[in-house]
């Protein structure tokens, strides 16, 4: 199979009656230490096992590894994940020796299509000097309409030869789509999954740890990357929903925006933005107070005087609402070992957010992949690492 | 001395939206996602300072303008679910807009200052629109393109389906594309990719087409070249037009020989990579980029009146056999100036019209 996200595997998952049946059965089928195999080919050649494995071992070993990732979407395991994999299929699609199934829209070539003088200038048929590898590699194999070429590529349009609506491509130029796309598909398949962590199978928190250990050990040894680890805020990376609720809401809307929200999304991202399930507790990611008290409880009390009117003048029990949100119980006193006398509560989904506080929704282009503002802040952490050149661990 | 553009007064204004503008001249294009679109009022000509006005029915708009006679009246290239919000973006035109008020380059700069507008001007801004048009056709295979006369210049409008979502970093990959804003290097010409009759090499032979025609011996001293090199290109742009531009022939043919060669010994760049690489500086400049650029953007109602030009803005059509006869001094001209540009027109051609 040349794609995980191409026709072939989609139709395999339809035959285990959809992604969540899928994952439920993944478990019975494949051991932790096949997939894991997936992720520890990052050097070397790739063993013909893996390669050639059935397109049934082939999708449920690669979307194991997704339900995995969904305990930790944009840490360095789902670094680890997209580049060992796409090595993988790129791989495959270079053996199978021309591009189809697979998830983007590439169509081949018709005879005729690029004027003559174009074709030579372009694939240089008639220079003697170039050997016939390094001809096949100028060869224009494959089109794609425009639309979608535009949404994958990211170099500038002078480098590809345009004509009549299409992108005309290289074998080389149309493997660097298929991995963006392949990326973009991992990354959305990983949001949805997101949603349904809790509902998985042990098996996948357990491969989740041990694909951590890989990870860490990699991007030790390699460039860095990010983490997803605890580290101090990033105010300019939130979701627009958070910023708007630090900028204070009006009546009716503040014990939503300030106590749900905020409490919610500003603990979480800064002190466990990763949690490993859901009943994890503050106490069971930090020591003391002092990151609440000093770091968190001021914004969240800054954003809060600046609702009209302020939230805690006229109802300053509401502090006691917001301990009771990090999982204290009803307390303006709270130690740490009272945490888990009530739920550490999780950030609202997006749909639950857009429900409740419309007001609050004014998406951005880094919403679209999106179901809950703390991923919307991990992806950016994650995108902010790549552009530091890969390394960038902040804490 | 009658004048061709001049300052419409507020009584002027009051005449055109009472007695001659009709809201059946907004392009349909328009009054079907009427509700979607933000509109924008200039009421003193201060710039469009009432913002955010929705109307769901175009009597309504149509109301709202005859009882304001605006300065100028502006609607989004964007659509939204809450356009009085500008909140709930689903999508926006693809724009270009060309204004002859700061063209880069222009056949009349003996005539007047950069800022002013002038019938040369607008013929040179109407030749870009037109090659405009060619590439959005030919090469991205757009359909359902709009071309509307903005007082001082053309908009292109492109509402093909899928240009809608496109976002704000893909437009300005189209607008690199279609203005040919990227340098030409030695490596295009030793492969011969400037030669391919489609995609960028093909309009920067366009755009340069329409650099070389105008580009002056004051503008080749500025680039550098050397006095013989300068004498060569002036003498064989007739040449450099026919063999380069319409028929793609190598330039080591189509340019003179003394370009192959740099202007002088402290230069490394040959004179013709000088001379390619000068059509671009001035190309990126054809275009108002932000217009393109911007998914939220206001832009001049087509039929509303250009009240600092004393034109109307008017929609041309979808045939570049239309933008050719367009012309503006006959087809967008008020009728409270009919008689004032006409006389003003004829004068102008009479003294300056060989040139056109």
């Amino acid at each position: 199979m040349l794609d995980p996200f191409g026709e072939e595997a989609k139709r395999i998952v339809r035959e285990f009656g959809g992604i969540e049946a899928l994952l439920e059965r993944i478990p019975r089928y494949v051991g932790i230490d096949i997939v894991l195999e997936r992720v520890k080919q990052w050097e070397g050649e790739i063993p013909e096992r893996i390669l050639n494995m059935t397109p049934h071992e082939d999708v449920m070993s690669f979307y194991a590894l997704l339900g995995a990732l969904a305990f930790s979407p944009y840490g360095a395991e789902m670094e680890l994940v997209k580049r060992t994999n796409a090595r993988i299929y790129r791989e495959r699609i270079k053996r199978s020796g021309e591009i189809t199934g697979i998830s983007i829209p590439l169509k081949k070539i018709e005879k005729g299509e690029i004027p003559d003088r174009d074709r030579i200038i372009l694939e240089k048929p008639r220079h003697e000097e170039i050997t016939e590898e390094e001809r096949e590699k100028l060869k224009l194999k494959y089109k794609m309409s425009l639309p979608s070429f535009l949404r994958l590529w990211e170099g500038s349009l002078k480098s590809v030869y345009i004509r009549k609506g299409n992108a005309y491509l290289r074998e080389e130029q149309a493997l660097e789509l298929w991995e963006k796309a392949f990326e973009r598909n991992l990354e959305r398949s990983v949001n949805l999954l997101y949603e349904l962590r809790d509902e998985l199978p042990p098996y996948y928190s357990e491969l989740h740890e041990k694909l951590g250990e890989i990870a860490r050990k990699y991007f030790k040894e390699r460039i860095g990357g990010f983490s997803g680890e605890a580290q101090p805020l990033r105010f300019e990376l939130f979701p627009p929903c958070i910023k708007n609720a630090l900028a204070g809401v009006p009546a009716g809307l503040r014990n939503y925006a300030i106590t749900v929200l905020l409490t919610s999304f500003l603990s979480y991202a800064r002190i466990c933005p990763n949690p490993p399930r859901k009943d994890v507790r503050i106490k069971d990611c930090i020591s003391d107070l002092s990151v609440i008290e000093k770091e968190i409880l001021p914004i969240i009390i800054e954003a809060g005087n600046r609702c009209k009117p302020p939230l805690f003048e006229d109802q300053p029990h509401e502090i006691k609402n917001i301990w009771y949100h990090l999982g204290f119980g009803l307390t303006d006193k709270p130690r740490l070992e009272d945490s888990g006398n009530s739920t550490w509560y999780f950030p609202p989904n997006c749909d639950k957010i857009r429900a409740n506080a419309p007001q609050l929704c004014k998406p951005d282009s880094h919403c679209r992949p999106i179901k809950n503002p703390l991923t919307y802040y991990l992806r950016r952490l994650y995108i902010e690492s790549r552009k530091a050149g890969g390394g960038g661990d902040n804490e | 001395m009658s004048e061709l553009f001049r300052e419409a007064t507020p009584e002027e204004r009051r005449l055109y939206y009472s007695k001659e503008w009709k809201p059946e001249n907004i392009p349909e294009f328009i009054v079907d996602t009427l509700e979607h679109r933000e509109f924008g009022f200039d009421h003193t000509g201060e710039g469009p300072s009432d913002r955010k006005n929705v109307f769901t029915d175009l009597r309504d708009l149509e109301d709202y303008i005859r009882a304001t006679s605006p300065y100028a009246v502006y609607s989004s290239v964007a659509l939204y679910t809450e356009p009085q919000e500008m909140e709930g973006w689903f999508g926006a035109e693809l724009v270009f807009d060309i204004d002859a008020k700061d063209l880069p380059l222009r056949r009349c700069q003996d005539l007047h200052e950069s800022g002013r507008v002038c019938p040369i001007c607008l013929e040179d801004a109407k030749e870009l629109a037109l090659d405009t048009l060619v590439v959005l056709r030919e090469d991205f295979g757009f359909e359902d393109i709009h071309v509307v006369y903005s007082g001082r210049g053309f908009h292109i409008r492109v509402l093909d389906d899928w240009v809608w979502e496109l976002e704000s970093k893909a437009r300005e990959k189209i607008l690199a594309y279609v203005s040919s804003a990227e340098e030409i290097t030695p490596g295009d010409l030793q492969s011969n990719r400037i030669m391919l009759s489609s995609g960028y090499f093909r309009v920067f032979r366009l755009r340069f087409g329409y650099f070389i025609r105008r580009v002056t011996e004051n503008h080749l001293k500025n680039f550098g070249l050397s006095e013989k090199q300068i004498s060569d290109v002036l003498s064989s742009v007739q040449r450099i037009y026919r063999d380069f531009v319409a028929e793609a022939k190598s330039p080591l043919v189509a340019f003179p020989s003394s370009l192959r060669r740099p202007p002088s010994r402290s230069v490394k760049r040959s004179g013709l990579m000088i001379l390619l690489n000068a059509s671009t500086t001035f190309s990126k400049a054809y275009f108002d980029g932000k217009v393109t650029i911007d998914v939220k953007r206001i832009l001049r109602l087509p039929s509303s009146l250009h009240s600092k030009a004393g034109f109307i803005a008017t929609y041309i059509g979808t045939k570049e056999e239309k933008l050719r006869k367009f012309n503006p001094f006959e087809d967008a001209v008020p009728d409270f100036r009919r008689e004032e540009v006409k006389g003003a027109y004829e004068e102008w051609l009479e003294e300056h019209g060989d040139r056109l």
